[in-house]
C-alpha cells in the first residue's frame, strides 16, 4: 500500500475549530464542544441534512393542507390566506429543502473525497449553517405575523404591492436575505475547498464527480445569488419605507423585479440538478464496480448543465407558455441534453454481472423515471392547448413537483443512502430505505399526476377554490394530489425513523467493528474509517488516477501474488 | 480506530505554506460583490430608461461630495497597496501604519457618505429613485464596513507577526479587498454623480 510520505505538519494536524479531536488534545478549547461552536464539516453536514428534512416536513404539511383545500367544494382551511400559504410552500420547498440536503452532503463528503482535513473556511461554513437555520425559521414565522405585502412575494411574477410597513413582509424579506447569505457563504467555502485543498496528485480531472459538481454549482451560485440579494435589498427598502420603485405605476418596475428575481430563481431551480448528477455518477460507479467511464465527458456534461441553467432565463415566466414559444422552449429543453447524455454514460458504466444491488440504485431509477415522466408531459403539453388562469395552469404544479423537486430529492436520498456509512458510522437500513423510496416515488408521481391531469382538464393554479362546470373533476384531481402528498410525508418520516434506528445501533457497537469501506469504493472518502476521525484521515492514499482506492487494492493484490 | 497518537503518523492532505485559500476566498466574495453591484446598477438603468431624468425635480446632487468620496477611496486603495508593499519587504511598522490608514480612510468614507445621505433631503418614498439610491448606499456602506473589518484583522495579524514576507496572503487580501470596495463605490458614483 502506498501512502503519502511527506513529513507531518503539527500545526495542520491540530483539530479544526470545535471538532471532536479537541477532546483528546491537551490544548483543548475552554468552551465545551457543541454544535453552536463547531466548525467540523462532518457535524455541520449532518446538521444540514437533519434541518433540511425538518423543513421539508413542514413544507409537506403545508402542501397537503393546500391540496385538501382543493379536494372538495366548500372545504376551507386557510380561506383567504391560501395564496400566501402557497407562496410559503413553494419558497420553503425551493430554498430550504433541496439546497439544505445538498449542502449537507457537500459539507460532509467533499473534504473527504478530495483528501482534505476540513473545509477551507470552517467558521464561514458554520455561519452558513446558522444563517440557514435562522433564515428558515424566520421564513416559517413570517406567516404567523399576518399577511405580507403582495400575494406571493416568493415566486410571484408581478412586483409586490406596496402597502407600507408590515412586520410579516420585513420578516419574509429578512429570511430570504439570510438564506441567500447562507447559500453564498457555503458556496465560497465549498468552492475554495475543492479548488485549493485537494490532496497532492488529485488533478481537476481526477476529482470525484460529486465534488466536481459541487465546484460547478457553487461557481454558478456565486454568479446568480448576489442578484437576488440585490433584489431583496431593493424590495426591503421599497416595502419598509413604502417606496415606489416596484410600484405597478412605475415604468419598467415589472421588468426590474422579474429580472432580479429570475436571474437567481431560474438557475436556482435547475441548479439543484447539478449536484444530483454528481452524486448519482458516484453512486453508479461505486456500485457497478467500474472505473470512471469517460470521466472528462461526464464532468463536461455536469458543467454544461450548470451553464445551460442560466439559459432558462429566456423562458417565459409561465413554464407551460414557454413550451409553446420557440426560443425559450429550445433553451428550456436544452438542459435535458447533457442530463440525457449523462444517463447514457451511467448505463454505459454498468455491467450487470458486476453490479451489486443497493438501495441508492432504486433512488436513481426513481430519478430517471421522474425525468422521463416530466419530459413526456413536456412533449404532450403543446398539443393540449393548456388554458390555465391568470398565472398559469395547474399543469405547471405537476411539472415543477416532478422535475424540479421530486427528481433532485430522489438523487439526494440516493447520495444519503450511499454515503450513510460515512455519515452515521453504519449504512442506513436498506429494507427501510426501499420502503421510503417506494413511498416517495409513489407520492411524487401521484401528486404530479393529479396536477398534470387537472392542468390538461383546464384547471388554473393559484386559486383557493374551483368554480365552474369542471370543478368536480378538479376536486377529484386535488384529492389525488393530496393522497400523493401524504405518501411523501410518510416517506420522510420513515427516513427520520431509519436515521434514529441506525444511530441507536451504532451507539451500541465498538467503533473498530464498523466497516470503513462497505461498498469497495474507489474514491478517497472510503479510505477513512466509518465515521471518519476528527482529522478525517490517518493516512491519505496516493492519488495517481481517478480511482485511487482501486489502485490501492490492485497494488495490494499484486503484493500478495 | 483513530487515536491521538496516530494523528501525527502521516501527513495531512494540506500544505501549510499554501497561500491561496484566503486569496481565493476574497476573490470569490469579490466576484459576488461585483455581481450584486451590477444588479443594482442594472435596476437603476432600467428605471432610468423608463422614467423621468435623474436627478428628480427638487433634488440637488453635489458633485463636490462625490469627488471627495472618490478621492478618499483612491487614497484607501493606495494605502492598501502600501501595506502590501510593507508586508512583502518585511517592514512591519510600514504595513501597520498603512493598514491603520486604510481603516481611517474607509471610516471617513462611511462618515461622509452618511452625511451626504442626511443632507440630500429625499427619502425612499419620495421618488422611485429614492429606493434605488438608498439601496446603493446601503450596499456600498456594508461593503466599505467589510473593508474596515478585513484591514483590522490584517493589522492585528501584521502586529502579531503572523503576516510576513514568507506568508503575505492576508496582505494581498487586504489590498485587493480595498480595491473591490473602491470599485463598488465607483459603480454608485457613476450612477448617481456621472450618469445624469
Amino acid at each position: 500500500m502506498t501512502m503519502t510520505a511527506s513529513p507531518p505538519d503539527e500545526r495542520l494536524l491540530a483539530p479544526a475549530p470545535g471538532d471532536a479531536a479537541s477532546e483528546v488534545s491537551p490544548d483543548a478549547p475552554v468552551l465545551p464542544e457543541s454544535l453552536f461552536t463547531t466548525g467540523d464539516h462532518k457535524r455541520l453536514g449532518r446538521a444540514f441534512l437533519i434541518m433540511a428534512t425538518v423543513f421539508v416536513l413542514a413544507t409537506s404539511v403545508i402542501g397537503v393542507i393546500l391540496e385538501i383545500e382543493l379536494s372538495a367544494r366548500g372545504v376551507t382551511i386557510v380561506g383567504n390566506d391560501y395564496g400566501r400559504l402557497f407562496s410559503l410552500h413553494s419558497t420553503a420547498g425551493a430554498l430550504l429543502f433541496l439546497p439544505g440536503l445538498f449542502l449537507g452532503l457537500a459539507f460532509y463528503v467533499v473534504p473527504l473525497q478530495i483528501g482534505a482535513r476540513r473545509l477551507a473556511f470552517p467558521r464561514v461554513g458554520a455561519l452558513a449553517f446558522w444563517s440557514y437555520v435562522v433564515g428558515g425559521l424566520l421564513l416559517l414565522a413570517s406567516y404567523t405575523f399576518g399577511r405580507p405585502n403582495g400575494m406571493g412575494l416568493a415566486y410571484s411574477v408581478a412586483p409586490p404591492v406596496v402597502k407600507g410597513v408590515s412586520r410579516a413582509t420585513d420578516l419574509w424579506v429578512s429570511s430570504m436575505g439570510l438564506i441567500t447569505v447562507a447559500v453564498l457563504l457555503a458556496a465560497v467555502t465549498l468552492f475554495v475547498t475543492v479548488l485549493k485543498l485537494r490532496v497532492e496528485g488529485m488533478t481537476m480531472i481526477r476529482v470525484p464527480a460529486f465534488s466536481w459538481s459541487v465546484l460547478v454549482v457553487n461557481a454558478a451560485t456565486l454568479l446568480s445569488a448576489p442578484v437576488f440579494l440585490a433584489g431583496l435589498l431593493i424590495l426591503s427598502i421599497d416595502q419598509h419605507f413604502a417606496g415606489g420603485a416596484l410600484s405597478a405605476k412605475q415604468v419598467n418596475a415589472n421588468l426590474v423585479w422579474q429580472h432580479l428575481l429570475w436571474l437567481y430563481g431560474r438557475p436556482d431551480v435547475y441548479l439543484v440538478a447539478v449536484p444530483s448528477l454528481g452524486a448519482l455518477t458516484d453512486v453508479v460507479l461505486t456500485h457497478s464496480h467500474r472505473r470512471p467511464f469517460q470521466p472528462a465527458a461526464a464532468k463536461a456534461l455536469i458543467a454544461l448543465t450548470a451553464v445551460l441553467s442560466f439559459g432558462i432565463l429566456a423562458a417565459n415566466a409561465s413554464i407551460e407558455r414557454a413550451v409553446l414559444i420557440p426560443t425559450p422552449s429550445v433553451l428550456s429543453v436544452a438542459i435535458a441534453i447533457p442530463i440525457g447524455l449523462l444517463v447514457l454514460l451511467w448505463l454505459g458504466s454498468i455491467r450487470p454481472a458486476e453490479l451489486r444491488p443497493h438501495v441508492s440504485l432504486l433512488y436513481l431509477a426513481g430519478f430517471v423515471l421522474l425525468l422521463v415522466a416530466g419530459a413526456v408531459n413536456a412533449v404532450i403539453a403543446p398539443s393540449q392547448n393548456l388554458v390555465g388562469g391568470l398565472n398559469g395552469s395547474e399543469w405547471t404544479v405537476g411539472q415543477v413537483h416532478a422535475l424540479l423537486f421530486a427528481a433532485p430529492a430522489m438523487a439526494a436520498f440516493a447520495g444519503i443512502y450511499h454515503w450513510s456509512p460515512k455519515i452515521w458510522g453504519r449504512a442506513l437500513n436498506q429494507l427501510i430505505g426501499v420502503l421510503q423510496a417506494l413511498l416517495l416515488l409513489g407520492g411524487f408521481l401521484i401528486t404530479s399526476l393529479g396536477a398534470w391531469l387537472a392542468g390538461y382538464d383546464g384547471a388554473p393554479w393559484h386559486v383557493d377554490d374551483y368554480v365552474g362546470a369542471k370543478s368536480d373533476h378538479y376536486f377529484n384531481y386535488g384529492a389525488l394530489a393530496s393522497a400523493g402528498g401524504v405518501l411523501v410525508g410518510l416517506g420522510l418520516l420513515v427516513f427520520l425513523l431509519n436515521i434514529g434506528l441506525t444511530v441507536k445501533r451504532v451507539r451500541g457497537e465498538h467503533v473498530a467493528d464498523l466497516l470503513a469501506d462497505p461498498w469497495e469504493g474507489q474514491t478517497l472518502e472510503w479510505a477513512s474509517s466509518s465515521p471518519p476521525p476528527a482529522h478525517n484521515f490517518d493516512a491519505v492514499p496516493e492519488v495517481r488516477s481517478d480511482a485511487p482506492l482501486s489502485d490501492r487494492r490492485a497494488a495490494t493484490e499484486a503484493e500478495v501474488l | 480506530m483513530a487515536t491521538a497518537a496516530n494523528q501525527l503518523a502521516l501527513a495531512s492532505s494540506e500544505r501549510r505554506s499554501d497561500p491561496t485559500p484566503a486569496v481565493y476566498g476574497a476573490i470569490a466574495v469579490g466576484i459576488s460583490v461585483f455581481v450584486m453591484m451590477g444588479a443594482l446598477m442594472g435596476a437603476w438603468l432600467a428605471l432610468k430608461s423608463g422614467t423621468a431624468v435623474w436627478p428628480p425635480k427638487g433634488v440637488r446632487i453635489e458633485n463636490y461630495y462625490g469627488t471627495t468620496l472618490s478621492v478618499t477611496m483612491l487614497m484607501a486603495v493606495v494605502a492598501g497597496f502600501w501595506a502590501l508593499f510593507g508586508v512583502r519587504r518585511g517592514e512591519r511598522s510600514h504595513a501597520a501604519v498603512a493598514l491603520a490608514l486604510v481603516i481611517f480612510l474607509d471610516g471617513a468614507f462611511i462618515n461622509l457618505l452618511t452625511y451626504v445621505v442626511r443632507g440630500i433631503h429625499f427619502g425612499p418614498a419620495t421618488h422611485a429613485y429614492g429606493v434605488m439610491y438608498y439601496a446603493l448606499t446601503v450596499a456600498v456602506i456594508a461593503i466599505a464596513a467589510s473593508g474596515i473589518v478585513v484591514a483590522l484583522v490584517s493589522m492585528a495579524r501584521v502586529l502579531g507577526g503572523q503576516v510576513t514576507p514568507a506568508e503575505p496572503q492576508l496582505g494581498w487580501v487586504a489590498a485587493w479587498w480595498g480595491t473591490a470596495v473602491a470599485a463598488a463605490w465607483f459603480v454608485m458614483y457613476y450612477a448617481v454623480y456621472v450618469g445624469h
